[in-house]
């Protein structure tokens, strides 16, 4: 288990980074934490001819608040976060410790979790849920690309050739709404089997703004958008049951070795329930 | 930045690295592919660190790296340049330190291959971001044992850590 | 026992906690790994390995492969022209299977080696590696122990005439007359694949050095590998010299002489360059010995109050390809050996059979066939009282043997001489009922939670004979003790140390034996050029059958340093105690003469001894217990362990409706292996053997699906972390064995053992409402969720 042969490069500006991407073409991939890429080099899933190493660019390591959310760099590292807060955004603080373990967390970073779109992922669900903007760079300068269109399949973005990601921004959400992340997997720090990510806004006890996501149930993370519906104007409590079976109903997963489709099923129906429970007032 | 930075942005299969490692300076070019694991197992002959997944899951190969507890196998030699490593051999200047006693007077290691990674991990972390006994759990998760079932493990960390032996 | 056994005067180290010498090495970094040595101009392979489960090979293409800059030469088994299968060393009721370092026309599982490259490091040969083109026409894989025993199932082996490597079927008639009179119940249970899963992969270096072969690798016994590689390879035994060092963990997967041993080993000798194979995990995964996966039918006569009249059993093991040595169907013996648990169950015929599969093949892995038999017989007692309407633990104790009762030969044959079966039981009872109650408190209320309490009370076989596995070595072990001159002794042994603590009960046991500071006595196991003929690592024999040897050579050096001290101090020997290292007068401390006194005369001023005595101050010793049995007899029985250990195990479990996932509250065991040698290391033994028994319970499964390919890769082989490992009660009971040295048992499996039975009977109480089969393991979450209506 040993990477292909390959080369390197270490730029230290983004700009020296795309002209990199753009004289290398699909040859050359970005490297950030490794934490993915390193063990698919490993197996040798992935032979790039070459590696950019993105993690010396410092425009990549910003993380502030802005006008339209929470700003943070590509490869800001997932422990960064855990260390040193996530700026008031409740869902991505839950959901953080979830990812691996902490030396994964160490090197792992935001935008590479986000960017190889692992079906598993809790990033990707966070950005989901947060309709998080995706700003990546390319030769010709910026461009936005909304949380919904950006995961195009499992592993798979939708960044064009010679685009990287920038940074991320992920959205607020209502000041009252509350936030809950659950996950069920085997093992502490493993991927999941299956998960759920909420954000439930109330006003005197009914629902005005939910937020569901289902993740490790199919190629992407994926919208409840029936089990949203079903809440919208209801109490959380007498629509939780409607709403984790609407939520179990509208996802598509597979089977595997942890476990049947209608196995999954169970479990976005249970995590829904949960995590409703949690976001009640 | 080191010497050694500037030329970097030209794709190379040679790099050259100037690290340090137990606090001496390492400067030294490596293969682009070389994996940080074997490099110091295999050219620095620091064969504490020990490689028992080369995928990131059972921890036998963690390290300090600036600091923070980390994955030798899932990193490129390459990529620490400018930073500081720490490996089992650069745990204690000399004999057993505090957390080594531990785990030699509580047998929290069998066949000692799991040990250098837990306790490289256990020497980086803060103990006041683990609280109590489950703190030690999760501080360790990590990292894999197949020997031990872990209870002599957490009989060292609460030693170590000076943790009273419930909660 | 003998005198021969006796520990010396005035002992102070066994049962005491002796610290390990290695230790200190291994906290720094400095062990000595297989992986971790270099030589110069030493060379690594990479494996080629077949990519499908059943085949035969139509062309190997190595050009392109031998072309890769860095790389020295691409091997297939045409190159192996003066190497020799495996032996095969039958017995009346195996078939053999053909066993090559590298396939030659077929290969039979994914994994199997095909070609090796040999090369300046290991990148350039797995660069090379992938050029290693390989045609293959394929054959339709047989995947699971019931396809094998269709009698029309492609044949692994075509000259055999069934996919039955073993088949023992022994004379039932009596049985069956029992049943054919009686009530009777019948249950069939599975338990999976999983594997030992050691954290230090599997690794050899070879080097030719003087004319001989060296071989560093992480085998369990230096000697069983020395003679298995001179009969494979072209070289006499004199010229090969085998040397474990420190090794990641063995628990049995290491016990076998892989391919790959041979592979380095001939590379070396050919190209006169050192050659290592450091094997990844990722080959690990699917190269490296498989384990359980046994189903066991179960058929008693039984009264209507559940007591069992007789049984009548039939276990099958799938062993996968089964090319792999030494051979691995004992399992499923030892299985059958333990099929009438801890009970009075007068008449048991077991039928057993193991056979092949397109899998990777099954070895050995802590507790051997016993985890199968725990978890079927304690399953087996509880659905038997559901079903009769008896309180599951009062029908075990209408069964289960007492002390009174022993010594008992089991209707399978096992010599059960000691024990606390009835004691552990009723103490993990006890606690479990505490424990379940607590539980019931604060969690009985909770609608998304069901708690459970299940037991299990189990004896396990130690120190078993190794004809069961090769048909060839059987099961004695051996120890040298030599005094120098300045007093300090050097001891070396048969005996080997993956991390379970060899190294410290030898010297433990050797102090207290001369009655010398241990710290005067220096260890040396593991290397077939320094030690006498041993059998090494298996089935928690060391500290019995290695233990013995070393207290028979120590009781003769003893007597010698008293005949010589008795001369020295003119006193008579009978007076005469050693201890701290000095031999004087019981009851008057000087004058005294010390060992190094003693020895420089034994040694050195050999004209002051006395007379009739004879230089030197060393012996060798052998033992072999004398009532471990070898062959099973016609009715298939046999006591194949020179003792047997028991415990008694419970599991107090939460069981989460929505998720099924199972969490432990609390395991409880009481345990018994006779007299302890150093308690923490015991129980560290019992700790590592619960994380591995809940491991292949709950979390570990190695799947393949129809093709035959697997479908476990590490990241998805569940090793228990410290988050899933519960905290664990232990209580602990002595009952010497009078059968072996000190009453000593094995402890190296104890652990692994019970889980499975106790975690399944806990899973039935917890979801008795919903009348659940819980027959087959893992217990994974999603096979517990469908256990529970939505
Ligand atoms: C044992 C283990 C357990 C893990 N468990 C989890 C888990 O539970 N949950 C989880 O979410 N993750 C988990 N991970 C993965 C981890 O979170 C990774 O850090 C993450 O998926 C990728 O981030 P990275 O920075 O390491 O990216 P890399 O591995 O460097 O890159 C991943 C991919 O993204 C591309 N990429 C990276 N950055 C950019 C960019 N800025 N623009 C464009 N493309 C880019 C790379 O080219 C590559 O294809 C685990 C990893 C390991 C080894
Ligand atoms: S070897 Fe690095 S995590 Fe296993
Ligand atoms: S002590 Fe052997 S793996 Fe931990």
């Amino acid at each position: 288990m040993k990477p292909p042969p390959l080369s390197y490069s270490r730029p230290h500006s983004l700009d020296e980074a795309l002209d990199l991407l753009a004289e290398h073409g699909d040859e050359a991939r970005p490297l950030a934490g490794g934490q993915s890429l390193v063990p698919m080099l490993n197996h040798r899933l992935s032979r790039p001819g070459l590696l950019i190493d993105i993690g010396a660019i410092a425009q990549l390591q910003r993380m502030e608040r802005t006008e339209s959310g929470w700003l943070i760099g590509a490869t800001v590292t997932q422990r960064r976060l855990e260390r040193d807060g996530t700026g008031g955004c409740d869902l991505l603080r839950l959901a953080v410790p979830f990812i691996g373990h902490r030396q994964i967390r160490a090197r792992g970073t935001v935008g590479g979790s986000i960017a190889h779109a692992d079906p598993a992922a809790e990033l990707p669900a966070v950005a989901l849920t947060l309709d998080a903007t995706m700003v990546a760079a390319g030769p010709d300068g910026e461009r936005e690309i909304d949380a919904a269109s950006f995961f195009v399949g499992p592993y798979m973005n939708s960044l064009a050739e010679g685009e990287l990601l920038s940074h991320v921004v992920f959205g607020e959400v209502p000041p009252t709404a509350r936030c809950s992340f659950r996950e069920f997997a085997r093992r502490k720090g493993d991927f999941a089997v299956a998960g759920v990510a909420a954000a439930v806004a109330t006003d005197d006890g009914s629902v005005t703004d939910a937020r569901l996501t289902a993740f490790a149930v199919g190629s992407n993370p994926v919208r409840l958008s029936a089990a949203e519906g079903v809440l919208a104007g209801r109490s959380i409590d007498s629509a939780l049951a409607d709403a984790a079976e609407a939520a179990a109903a509208e996802i598509e997963p597979w089977d595997d070795i942890h476990g049947s489709a209608q196995y999954r099923r169970q479990l976005i129906a249970t995590l829904t329930k949960r995590a409703l429970q949690d976001v009640a007032p | 930045m080191s010497a050694a930075n500037a030329r970097r942005v030209e794709p190379s299969v040679e790099v050259p690295i100037s690290v340090t490692v137990n606090g001496e300076t390492v400067e030294t070019t490596v293969a682009a592919r070389q994996l940080l694991a074997d490099f110091l197992r295999e050219e620095l002959r620091l064969t504490g660190t020990h490689v028992g997944c080369e995928q990131g899951i059972c921890g036998a190969c963690t390290i300090n790296l600036d600091g923070e507890p980390v994955r030798s196998c899932i990193m490129l030699a390459a990529q620490v340049d400018g930073s500081s490593i720490i490996t089992v051999e650069g745990l204690s200047a000399q004999g057993l330190g505090p957390l080594q006693q531990a785990f030699k007077d509580n047998h929290g290691l069998q066949c000692g291959f799991c040990t250098p990674g837990f306790l490289m991990t256990l020497s980086t972390v803060d103990p006041d971001e683990y609280p109590g006994t489950a703190g030690i759990r999760e501080a360790i998760s990590g990292n894999l044992c197949r020997c031990t079932g872990y209870g002599g493990i957490i009989r060292a960390v609460r030693t170590a850590w000076d943790r009273p032996d419930h909660g | 026992m003998a005198d021969s056994f006796a520990l010396g005067d005035r002992p102070v180290y066994v049962g005491s906690h002796v610290t390990r010498s290695q230790d200190d090495a291994l906290l720094t970094g400095a062990g000595t790994y297989v992986g971790d040595l270099r030589r110069d101009g030493m060379a690594e392979i990479a494996v080629v390995r077949s990519t499908v489960a059943h085949g035969r090979i139509t062309a190997i293409r190595t050009d392109a492969a031998a072309a890769v800059d860095g790389v020295i030469e691409v091997i297939t088994a045409a190159d192996l022209t003066d190497v020799s299968p495996y032996p095969n060393f039958a017995s009346a009721y195996t078939q053999t299977p053909d066993t090559f370092p590298l396939a030659r026309h077929k290969v039979r599982y994914v994994g199997s080696p095909v070609a090796v490259v040999l090369a300046e490091d290991r990148y350039i040969a797995e660069d090379a590696a992938e050029l290693v083109e390989v045609d293959y026409e394929e054959l339709p894989a047989v995947t699971s122990l019931e396809e094998a025993l269709e009698p029309d199932s492609p044949r692994l082996f075509e000259h055999w005439p069934n996919n039955r490597l073993l088949d023992l079927q022994p004379d039932d008639s009596e049985v069956a007359a029992i049943l054919a009179d009686n009530r009777v119940f019948r249950r069939r249970y599975k338990m999976g694949r999983h594997t030992a899963m050691p954290m230090e992969a599997r690794a050899a270096l070879a080097e030719r050095r003087d004319g001989r072969l060296h071989l560093w690798c992480t085998n369990q016994h230096a000697h069983i590998a020395r003679t298995t590689l001179s009969y494979v390879l072209p070289v006499a035994e004199r010229d090969i010299r085998v040397v474990i060092p420190h090794v990641g963990g063995g628990f049995g997967l290491k016990q076998h002489l892989y391919p790959e041993d041979v592979l380095v080993s001939w590379l070396a000798l050919r190209h006169g360059r050192a050659v290592r194979f450091v094997e990844d995990r990722a080959e690990h995964m699917i190269a490296a010995a498989h384990a359980r996966d046994h189903m066991m039918d179960i058929e008693a006569a039984i009264t209507d109050d559940g007591r069992i009249l007789a049984m009548r059993v039939q276990v099958v093991q799938d062993l996968g390809s089964a090319e792999i040595f030494p051979g691995a169907w004992c399992p499923a013996l030892t299985t059958a050996a333990h099929m009438t648990g801890p009970y009075d169950i007068r008449d048991c015929v077991v039928a057993t059979a193991a056979v092949t599969t397109n899998k990777t093949p099954g070895g050995s892995y802590r507790g051997f066939g016993v985890p199968e038999a725990v978890f079927a017989v304690e399953r087996f007692i509880d659905e038997l009282a559901a079903e009769v309407g008896v309180d599951r633990i009062d029908l075990r104790r209408s069964m289960l043997l007492q002390t009174s009762d022993l010594p008992y030969t089991t209707a399978s044959g096992a010599l059960l001489d000691s024990g606390s079966f009835a004691e552990s039981l009723e103490k993990v009872v006890d606690l479990g009922e505490q424990a379940y109650r607590r539980a019931e408190a604060e969690h009985g209320t909770d609608p998304d939670s069901r708690v459970g309490v299940g037991y299990a009370v189990l004896f396990e076989g130690v120190s078993p004979t190794h004809h069961g596995a090769s048909a060839h070595w059987a099961g004695h072990e051996s120890c040298s003790i030599e005094v120098q001159p300045d007093g300090s002794v050097r001891v070396t042994s048969g005996v080997t140390d993956q991390g379970q603590g060899t190294t410290t009960f030898v010297a433990t046991m050797t102090a207290d034996a001369l009655g010398v500071p241990i710290e005067t006595v220096h260890v040396e196991l593991a290397d077939s050029d320094a030690t006498p003929y041993g059998l090494g690592a298996f089935g928690s024999r060391q500290a019995v059958v290695g233990g013995g040897a070393l207290l028979m050579a120590a009781s003769e050096v003893r007597t010698k340093i008293k005949s010589i001290a008795a001369h020295m101090l003119e006193a008579p020997e009978e007076d005469l105690v050693i201890e701290a290292g000095r031999v004087h007068v019981a009851g008057s401390p000087t004058p005294a003469a010390t060992i190094a006194e003693i020895a420089t005369t034994a040694v050195i001023r050999t004209i002051d001894l006395p007379p009739g005595v004879d230089p030197g101050l060393e012996a060798t010793a052998r033992y072999e217990p004398e009532l471990m049995e070898h062959v099973p007899d016609a009715r298939g029985r046999i006591n194949p362990c020179a003792s047997y250990a028991n415990a008694a195990h419970a599991a107090v479990i939460r069981v989460d409706m929505g998720t099924g996932e199972i969490e432990i509250l609390d395991y409880l065991l009481a345990h018994d292996c006779g007299r302890v040698i150093n308690p923490p290391i015991v129980d560290g033994q019992i700790w590592g053997g619960i994380a591995q028994g809940l491991g292949g319970t709950l979390y570990e499964d190695l799947c393949f699906n129809d093709l035959g390919q697997p479908q476990t890769a590490f990241m998805d082989y569940l090793v228990p972390s410290a988050m899933e490992m519960p905290d664990l009660v232990i209580e602990h009971f002595e009952s010497p064995s009078p059968n072996t040295p000190l009453g000593i048992k094995g402890v190296g499996e104890g652990g692994t053992v019970g889980p499975a039975a106790a975690i399944g009977n806990a899973l039935a109480h917890a979801l008795a409402e919903f009348d659940p089969q819980i027959r087959e393991t893992p217990l994974s979450p999603a096979v517990v969720r469908a256990m529970i209506p939505d």
